[in-house]
């Protein structure tokens, strides 16, 4: 895998062709449950998953999605946070680190085999109010 | 939204995340998954994830999607025949492959766990990853349907006979696209592949625990954090060290919890009351 630089290369998202799931910046969820995927579909995230590998997001999107693209920079110029790849491999490992701190060692493990598999990405609207996430989601993302 | 689909799907035995063909195969409603990462349904069991967090996923999971038929991850109607199959021709390329025509079988046969048997004799890793799969689903119907926790101690004593193996891991046994360098996805799929032999007997610890199992000192029930143990011992994504604590720790203690004789028994009990090996047909 070549080396991904936050000033240089974009990331991507596999979502429906109609638009990018908009998050719920309130929603208190731990990255180990967001990347999982525990709750079911349907629940909250104040996190969005992106990749750095536009394969990777074509999987994600299916036949009937869309690749999605944007970059760190143009997330914090929305003052969306990114949680890069490798922040997410440090903060994955044992039980887990700051907001990837969890209660299972095996779930933390399996959630950093998915960042890793995926390269995945998060993008972190946790700080952005409620009333102007959907607005923040369709500019930071290039149609 | 991958671990919510088909791929990671215990009744999928054809897959998992790395592993395994590049279509699946349903055991609960005989289709051919022809785009299994967007497909799901009310009975997905998840492969990734112990007992407990798999039936509480599972759980909410149900609340969402029909357990009828495979549908569409993306908004719960009935897949169309362009994502799933049952035609006799996509059976029998299916059938090309021992382990594809192992599953195929499976649910035909008198006994399921006959089909689960039948893997035993299948070499390579993608025969294990389906007699796992299909062990964990068939334990937790077994135990769901009142039926003993013993009912899958034949599979999990099987299992037990891989537990300290390397998986050999072929190129030819990876799937999908990954922008992670080939070595580094055989060992994570080496990872993936070892993790589930250790949830396999930790289901069975589990269930031994719910039953409030008190024979042999409960040291059948100490199984059930086995995955978990292994997880914060080695702390990483490493094929290498997660075997060593296998042998080191893993294996002695499975031998010490579930000797010859003690399965013996618990075969002969199983046998007195068939009703068990029959619960998940």
């Amino acid at each position: 895998m070549s080396t991904w630089r936050k000033s240089r290369d974009p990331l991507f998202r596999g979502d429906k062709k109609d638009g990018v799931e908009v998050p719920v910046p309130s929603a208190s969820l731990s990255i180990v449950e967001h990347v999982l995927y525990l709750g079911g579909k349907g629940r909250e995230s104040p996190f969005q998953s992106t990749t750095e590998s536009e394969d990777a997001a074509e999987v994600f999107a299916g036949t009937g999605g869309k690749v999605y693209r944007t970059t760190a920079a143009r997330a914090a110029a929305k003052s969306v946070g990114h949680i890069s790849r490798v922040e997410l491999l440090g903060l994955l490992k044992g039980k887990g680190k700051g907001r990837a701190k969890w209660s299972s060692a095996l779930e933390v493990m399996t959630a950093r085999k998915y960042v890793e598999q995926w390269a995945e990405h998060l993008l972190d609207f946790a700080e952005i109010p409620e009333d102007e996430v959907a607005d923040a989601v369709e500019e930071i993302y290039a149609r | 939204m991958i671990p919510l689909s088909c791929v990671n799907c215990c009744h999928n035995p054809l897959q998992s995340d790395s592993l395994g063909t590049a279509f699946g195969f349903c055991t609960e409603h005989k289709r051919v998954l022809l785009a299994p990462s967007h497909l799901t349904c009310g009975r997905q069991l998840r492969k990734d994830l112990a007992t407990r967090s798999a039936r509480r996923e599972s759980e909410l999971h149900e609340r969402r999607f029909t357990p009828q038929a495979p549908c569409r991850l993306s908004d719960g109607k009935i897949a169309n025949g362009s994502q799933t199959t049952h035609q006799k021709a996509d059976e029998a390329r299916l059938a090309s492959d021992p382990v594809g025509e192992t599953v195929l079988e499976y649910g035909k046969l008198e006994k399921k766990i006959w089909s689960i048997a039948a893997l035993r004799y299948v070499p390579g890793t993608r025969s294990e990853l389906a007699m796992l799969s299909l062990g964990r689903a068939y334990t937790r119907r077994c135990v769901s349907r009142g039926g003993s926790w013993t009912s899958g101690v034949k599979l999990v004593w099987w299992s037990r006979r891989r537990l300290e193996e390397d998986p050999m891991i072929e190129a030819t046994d990876l799937r999908g696209e990954s922008p992670v360098p080939l070595a580094r996805r055989v060992d994570l799929a080496k990872w993936s592949l070892i993790m589930m032999r250790l949830l396999f007997i930790s289901d069975l610890g589990e269930y031994a625990g719910e039953a409030d199992y008190r024979g042999h000192g409960n040291r059948i029930r100490r199984l059930s954090s086995l995955a978990e143990r292994a997880a914060e011992a080695t702390g990483d994504l490493s094929p290498r060290r997660l075997l060593q604590w296998v042998r080191r720790e893993a294996a002695p203690q499975f031998d010490e919890a579930l000797p010859a004789d003690q399965y013996e028994r618990l075969l002969t009990e199983l046998r007195a009351n068939a009703r068990d090996e029959d619960g998940a047909d």
